[in-house]
């Protein structure tokens, strides 16, 4: 079943005055439950402005998203912050942690903003500090913890109210190759054994490598897409071969990190 | 967990960033309570001490002016608070939060601080208001101090004030919050400064109106100085923040240029870093450039009227005692007594005018002292004065007269004793007394006349008039007031000294001066709030560059030096401008009070005494500010 439908988005910058720029031309794509899907594309191709319109950041210019059945433009803001805190998590690459709250208090907000009780919030934590092996650390603040101790506290937010589909902006940008495998593991292990969808926007072909498919993104173009077939480490090369066919601009240095 | 517990963890997590507001936020509490607590004392509003009623208006005035600052001072740092949050709240829209939640948060973090403010003025207010009607009734001169209790309606008003105000103002800044735009903020990353515009132009227009302001502030006189104020005062402000916003830029660019001072002791970090931290602030940079110069005018103005209303007393009493007086004793043991009172105090008399007669008409208000000639003939030899000799049935009015008497006369009709007298009246010198409304005129007459005149006289109308003069009048209070009780178990008529006078109105004049240093206290620290607020909402991105400058191996000493010179200029750039402002607004004062004959740089050393006390004010926040902001610099940038 389908989570999320884009159909044919666009997004023009500028106009009037200045030349108009398409960030985003015609991109049309599906996400189906229990999917981890992972968009890959050289700097200033469209993923960013892909992932604003996907979690109603951003207005497209044409075309509409459809979240497990609804329009996100027909939504007022109301409607739309109800929406983002029952059915959206995010992930974004410098964590986004609140400092003047604790870890734990941190990760419990999606549910304190919809008014759970306190006795399944506390149920709900502890489930998810579990399944991302955090519970050591809920009392500390912020500061206290490592990075990428922070960013799996940061998924532990994104995944506590049950999302329908988590959104994923370069998680492992700010982590070193080890923090970054712990958290991706953490991803895949959200979407294999507690059937997360996960929508995934990276640079980093290591960790797209921890998805089920990619979708290639140039020039404001959904340009081709690749499934995993085989274990995550031939995917891997698949993904390199197909960065290296698209020609050099899309290669980050960080790819050769993990060789 | 819930809203509230966020709100609580928000104002505890933002200690520091809140601690200047928070401050001055309890400073206004505890000044507003320390006025209440004498203006609302049970005891001052039954009228029990007489002499508040006269203070009451002026200090009403001040907690109006205390209330409507804080008001502002508030609105301000409220907003710039919610502002530098941004991205706070545009992660909260994320994660779904509604306009409605994040406005209740915010609400919430208002009145957690409005109470915790209220709470901790009130703490210290109820115990210092034991100090303050202590001074009060010390400088009104009450005897009995006014009791010391906590004054509950003072109380109330205090917090149901704040608390209202903080309320108000939490739900005004929510309308800031829109999560359509904010939520933009936290996904696009951070865009690079852009290198402030300057115009060339702008800068000179600057230089120009403040310049015009100060000029039309020096020419300024007693009749122009009302009409010209308002608009000098608008096109300095201006001036002021296009200063700041440009000139300010455009010296800091002239130095970047000249690379021989660029390139030494750390200035190429200082100044580039400066350009911007100059722009960015000019509107609070200008605003408490203005905000000090119009508190150090103030105080300048405080000290200057303390000091001129020396000459004003001088001038209403030229004796330092004059009384009038009637009864059985004999005046020439009257004035012995009085003598014998000075003495005592060891007043030395350096003048004295004893003169007896009749009063007339015996029962009115306006009284005037009959004196035989013989009688004034005989002060006169004793003082040196001119002799008078009168025709039969003539008088004289005594009064201060410059040059010759002329010596005409004019006939005039005198009721006394049931009888109509008909008596030629002329004028003749006399020092000048202090003004005594029961015996308004000193009349000599003829022997003759004054024989006739007695004998209808009744028992009490022999009365005594007296003037002396002595120069440690300061000293004289104790005497003058025995020599009162002296006389009103005879029959006072009247008396006035220059010390009693001296004394009250010293006790408007320290009273005006407390209320002025506080409120000025209040402004000072508050604006100095302001700054040390815009300081700590840039510390992310400060924390950034800082950490990228130690990579470099720029030393944690050397980042000190660094923030150090730059906070100095962030400080003491407003206060300099703001003085410089005040001199021409003390040139004013002093055109109008014409005092520029004065000793010592005139009026302007009470402005530099202004300008020095609140500098030492100003170098206390910036040490302040200064620790607490490289130890929030460095404390992250370690962990």
């Amino acid at each position: 079943m389908a989570i999320l439908t884009a159909n044919k988005l666009s997004r023009v910058y500028g106009g009037k005055r200045s030349v108009p720029t398409w960030a985003l031309r015609d991109a049309s794509l599906t996400v189906n439950e229990g999917e981890f899907i992972g968009v890959m594309g050289p700097s200033g191709s469209g993923k960013t402005t892909l992932l604003n319109l996907l979690a109603a950041i951003d207005t497209p210019t044409s075309g509409t998203v459809e979240i497990d059945g609804v329009d996100i433009s027909t939504l007022s803001d109301r409607d739309l912050a109800i929406f983002r805190r029952r059915k959206l998590g995010f992930v974004f690459q410098d964590y986004n942690l609140l400092h003047t709250l604790s870890i734990q208090e941190n990760i419990v907000l999606p549910l304190v903003l919809d008014r759970v009780s306190p006795a399944a919030i506390q149920s709900r934590l502890s489930e998810v500090a579990h399944q991302l092996g955090i519970q050591y650390i809920l009392e500390k603040r912020v500061f206290q913890v490592s990075g990428g101790e922070q960013q799996r506290a940061a998924i532990a937010r994104a995944i506590i109210h049950r999302p329908a589909l988590i959104l994923a902006d370069e998680p492992t940008g700010n982590l070193d190759s080890k923090s970054s495998a712990g958290v991706m593991k953490a991803l895949r292990d959200l979407s294999d054994r507690w059937g997360a969808t996960i929508l995934m926007v990276t640079h980093d072909a290591f960790a797209a490598s921890f998805c089920e498919r990619i979708l290639f993104i140039r020039d404001g173009r959904i340009h081709s897409q690749i499934h995993r077939l085989g274990s995550r480490e031939s995917f891997y090369e698949d993904i390199l071969s197909s960065l290296r066919a698209q020609g050099g601009d899309g290669l980050d240095a960080s790819q050769d990190k993990h060789q | 967990m819930t809203l509230r517990r966020i709100s609580i963890s928000n104002v505890k997590g933002m200690g520091r960033k809140y601690a200047a507001f928070f401050a001055s936020s309890v400073l206004a509490v505890l000044v507003f309570y320390l006025l209440a607590s004498f203006v609302m004392h049970p005891d001052v509003v039954n009228g029990y001490v007489s002499q508040a009623e006269r203070v009451r208006q002026g200090l009403l005035i001040s907690q109006y002016i205390i209330v409507i600052f804080t008001f502002f001072f508030v609105l301000y740092s409220s907003s710039a608070f919610i502002r530098a949050r941004k991205k706070e709240f545009g992660l909260l829209t994320l994660l779904g939060a509604t306009k409605a939640q994040m406005s209740r948060m915010i609400v919430t973090e208002h009145i957690l601080i409005g109470l915790s403010g209220v709470a901790v003025g009130l703490g210290l207010g109820v115990p210092l208001s034991k100090l303050m009607l202590n001074a009060m009734s010390k400088m009104l001169g009450v005897t009995s101090p006014i009791r010391f209790i906590v004054v509950i309606p003072a109380v109330l008003w205090t917090s149901g004030l704040f608390l209202l105000l903080f309320v108000f103002i939490g739900t005004i800044t929510t309308l800031q919050i829109s999560p359509r735009k904010v939520v933009r903020l936290l996904r696009e990353h951070q865009r690079p400064k852009v290198f402030p515009r300057y115009s060339r132009w702008v800068a000179i227009l600057s230089l120009l109106l403040i310049g015009g302001g100060c000029g039309t502030a020096w020419f300024v006189d007693g009749r122009t100085l009302v009409p010209a104020m308002l608009p000098v005062t608008a096109v300095v402000s201006l001036g002021t923040f296009l200063f700041f916003a440009q000139a300010s830029v455009g010296i800091l660019m002239y130095l970047k240029k000249k690379t021989t001072f660029l390139y030494r002791n750390l200035n190429l970090l200082t100044i580039s870093d400066l350009i911007f931290r100059m722009k960015e602030n000019a509107r609070v940079l200008a605003a408490v450039a203005v905000l000090s110069a119009c508190v150090i005018t103030a105080t300048g103005t405080i000290y200057t009227a303390e000091a001129t209303f020396l000459q004003d007393v001088a001038r209403a009493h030229p004796q330092a005692l004059t009384f009038a007086a009637r009864g059985e004793t004999a005046p020439e043991t009257i004035a012995s007594r009085v003598r014998e009172i000075l003495r005592e105090d060891s007043i030395e008399v350096t003048e004295e005018i004893v003169l007896e007669g009749l009063v007339t008409p015996s029962q009115a208000e306006n009284g005037t002292l009959l004196i035989p000639e013989t009688n004034f003939n005989k002060w006169a030899e004793s003082s040196g004065a001119q002799r008078l000799s009168l025709e039969e049935n003539e008088a004289a009015y005594l009064v201060p007269m410059v040059g010759e008497p002329n010596g005409e006369t004019v006939p005039m009709e005198v009721v006394y004793g049931g009888e109509t007298y008909t008596i030629n009246t002329r004028t003749w010198p006399f020092p000048r007394t202090n003004y005594l409304s029961s015996m308004n005129r000193l009349m000599v007459v003829d022997d003759t006349l004054f024989e006739s005149l007695a004998k209808g006289a009744a028992d009490g109308d022999l009365a005594v008039f007296a003037g002396y003069e002595f120069d440690n009048w300061r000293d004289s209070l104790d005497a003058i007031k025995r020599i009162r009780s002296l006389l009103e178990a005879e029959h006072l008529l009247g008396l006035r000294s220059r010390v009693e006078s001296y004394e009250g109105r010293k006790q408007m004049t320290a009273l005006t001066a407390m209320i002025g240093l506080f409120v000025t206290v209040l402004f000072f620290i508050a604006s100095g709030s302001m700054l040390y607020f815009r300081l700590f909402s840039e510390i992310e991105e400060d924390r950034e560059k800082y950490g990228i400058m130690e990579k470099l191996g720029v030393s944690r000493h050397d980042i000190g030096t660094v923030v150090s010179r730059q906070l100095l200029v962030f400080f003491f750039a407003p206060i300099a401008v703001g003085s410089v402002h005040c001199g021409f607004a003390m040139k004013s004062l002093s055109n109008v009070l014409r005092m520029m004959h004065w000793p010592f740089l005139g009026v302007f050393r009470f402005a530099l005494a202004a300008i020095a006390g609140f500098s030492v004010i100003q170098v206390v926040y910036f040490l302040a500010a200064r620790r607490a902001y490289i130890r929030e610099v460095f404390r992250e940038a370690a962990a």
